[in-house]
């Protein structure tokens, strides 16, 4: 067992034996191969079932709305991109700070089954062979370097460490330089039709199924928009522009909440390429108003406030 | 039963008046979908990400158009077609789909779309000589070799295959095939039986009666918590066959269509005035699990899950149903 999941464990069993928390939220190994499963652990007996996993791409944070308005104290296991959804769910009131106990985890990273799935095939079995990844798939075995199995948007990170937190668990990490745009810089140099063609393509593939929405942990609206009935925003169905709609408006609804975790993406069970609206938007409210959600406790999200000089030019 | 050297002879054989649908790789993953070729088709994959369910009980369908107070039929052509390549259990969720859309009785409910897409299909089997991890088939009375449900089945065997007709369907479809006649196929248990030992078991025996005593049991309270509520399981599932209804209109013209729903969103069983009898994560996974492994048996006789394994790999948070339903079986409250 890597000592990250001892620390957890240990961390854990604290907080349970010594009753600061009703339970905790972590991961466990998956039962399917390359897939971390999220446990809910309420008892110190069943605390060795925590793990540090390898694919551990769900935001754990995505569970806090569910206990809003409920008295639970609760334990929770954040890397640094979950400890920022945190953040961003107490600026919206969306849980108390004091029936938290943050784990929070320098996290060096998380590997993805989608990025998996793009390198190797379909994955039947997989094994961890140190640096290397050894996957059994329907058209043969291939090996894979942990390094090429990162997803995009831990390859952006630029907050490795957790932002907000009770207790925190794994070495630092020194956070490499750029500020992580790159990609978005180099996708907005293709030209307009190119970019429309490629996204639409991706749009298409949605199947409405929501997971990335429910894996989102800022994406906690009593009632979403798309399933509003009266009035109508969105037609049901699998209409391209419905689907391409639905998207925009989801990932305009996270301005300035998105913290760029991937969680969504990782999600899709159709691999559709998410990230590429979800950090294009934080790019912009990064540039525009210098905001990036979830780092700084104390600041203001931008759709909760107002400054004389922002930016407005987009506004006719 | 009968033997074949290859199997283009039969796919050709069956495709000169038929639309094959198989499996495809589209871009990293594998969906049923028209084959131009038998070139096409992805011969070694087990399952598809996606079960076959879509060919029969399309995913967005449109019933009928309407334009002020005239109502027009959907237009779409149903073309006689083959399904390819089937394996057991998305025949076993065929079969269970085609028990809920075409009932029995008088106060039986018969879907018009499912059935015309039905009646127009040949089911082409295709056993699993080698099982993937996560396949349960045999704990929900399946098998990677059972042949039940398919027109014609596909047993592989060494320098070949045999064929069989289950159904009078699939005999007459193959009539004029150049064939080998074989009366010796001894060798089919134990291939049946060295595919099944590498197959997981679990004892799911009597778990009907067991659930119904769980109605109000505090197995739900905690079971539920690291689901997050979207519909990734219902959509890959081959038997789960939920939609909901919808209209679309501009003005005064427009149509109804109906899409996959999912038991699991929180709206699903929203009512009109607001009230949601199923508001907790918690009833709605007992509803999931109860009707997959007690209603359905109750009425229909068999589980409505097949031991495909889909959902736990689709799952963005890799719950398997199999383990749920074993955790049932060994609750004591």
């Amino acid at each position: 067992m890597s000592s990250m999941t001892d620390a957890i464990r240990e961390e854990a069993r604290k907080i349970l034996s010594d009753g600061k928390v009703d339970f905790v939220i972590g991961y466990a190994e998956g039962d399917t191969p390359i897939q971390a499963k999220p446990v809910f652990i309420s008892r110190v007996e069943d605390v060795d079932k925590l793990v540090w996993p390898s694919f551990g791409l769900v935001n754990l944070a995505t569970y806090l709305s569910r206990y809003r308005t409920s008295k639970d104290r609760i334990g929770i296991v954040a890397k640094g991109c979950d400890s920022r959804s945190i953040v961003a769910l107490l600026k919206e009131n969306q849980i108390d700070r004091d029936r938290l106990f943050i784990i929070g985890v320098n996290c060096p990273g998380m590997l993805s089954r989608q990025v998996a799935r793009e390198k190797a095939g379909e994955i039947i079995a997989a094994e961890n062979k140190g640096e290397t990844w050894s996957f059994t798939t329907v058209e043969g075995n291939k090996e894979v370097s942990c390094f090429e199995l990162m997803p995009s948007n831990c390859a952006a990170c630029r907050h490795h460490a957790p932002v907000i937190s009770d207790v925190v668990v794994g070495d630092p990490i020194t956070e490499p330089d750029g500020d992580g745009y790159d990609s978005v810089r180099e996708f907005e140099k293709k030209s307009a039709p190119e970019r429309y063609q490629y996204l639409m393509s991706e749009m298409s593939a949605c199947i409405r199924c929501y997971a990335c929405r429910q894996a989102c942990p800022t994406c906690n609206c009593d009632e979403c928009f798309v399933d509003i009935t009266q009035p109508r925003w969105v037609d049901k169905g699998l209409e391209s522009t419905d689907l391409a709609i639905w998207q925009l408006i989801r990932v305009y609804h996270q301005a300035g909440r998105c913290v760029d975790c991937g969680a969504c993406e990782e999600a899709c069970p159709m691999g559709v390429k998410l990230l590429w609206l979800t950090r294009k938007m934080n790019f912009i409210v990064k540039e525009r108003f210098g905001f990036e959600a979830g780092v700084d406790p104390e600041a203001l999200p931008p759709l909760a406030t107002y400054e004389k000089d922002d930016s407005q030019e987009f506004i006719l | 039963m009968i033997k074949l050297k290859n199997l283009k002879s039969l796919y050709d054989h069956l495709s000169k008046d038929r639309q094959v649908i198989g499996l495809k790789k589209e871009g990293n993953r594998y969906y049923y979908r028209p084959l131009k070729s038998y070139d096409e088709w992805s011969s070694d994959v087990l399952l598809g990400n996606f079960s076959p369910k879509d060919h029969f009980f399309p995913h967005d369908e449109t019933l009928f158009y309407f334009k002020a107070q005239k109502l027009i039929e959907s237009k779409e052509e149903i073309k006689p077609a083959v399904l390819w390549g089937v394996r057991p259990c998305d025949i076993a969720g065929i079969g269970e789909l085609e028990r809920m859309f075409n009932q029995k009785g008088e106060e039986g409910y018969r879907d018009p779309y499912f059935m015309e897409r039905f009646d127009k299909t040949l089911i082409v089997g295709l056993a699993c000589t080698e099982p993937w991890p996560g396949c349960f088939c045999t704990s929900v009375e399946g098998s990677p070799y059972k042949s039940e449900g398919a027109d014609i089945f596909i047993y592989p065997i060494e320098g070949g295959y045999l064929i069989e007709t289950p159904s009078k369907k699939g005999e007459a479809a193959i009539e004029g095939l150049d064939v080998e006649e074989v009366s010796d196929v001894s060798q089919l248990e134990a291939d049946r039986r060295r595919a099944e030992s590498k197959i997981k078991k679990y004892a799911f025996e009597g778990i009907e009666d067991k659930l119904k005593l769980m109605v109000d049991s505090n197995f739900w309270d905690w079971i539920h918590s690291p689901c997050i509520g979207c519909g990734t399981c219902a959509f890959v599932c081959p038997s789960c066959h939920c939609f909901d209804i919808n209209d679309s209109s501009r003005g005064a013209r427009g149509l109804r269509s109906r899409q996959w729903d999912s038991c699991l969103y929180e709206g699903y069983t929203l009512e009109t005035s607001g009230h949601n009898p199923r508001p907790s994560g918690s009833q709605r996974w007992r509803q999931r699990l109860m009707h997959k492994f007690s209603y359905f048996p109750q009425v229909f006789g068999s589980y409505q899950c097949l031991g495909c394994g889909r959902c736990a790999r689709a799952c963005p948070v890799n719950i398997n149903i199999a383990e749920i339903a074993k955790k049932a079986m060994e609750w004591v409250e």
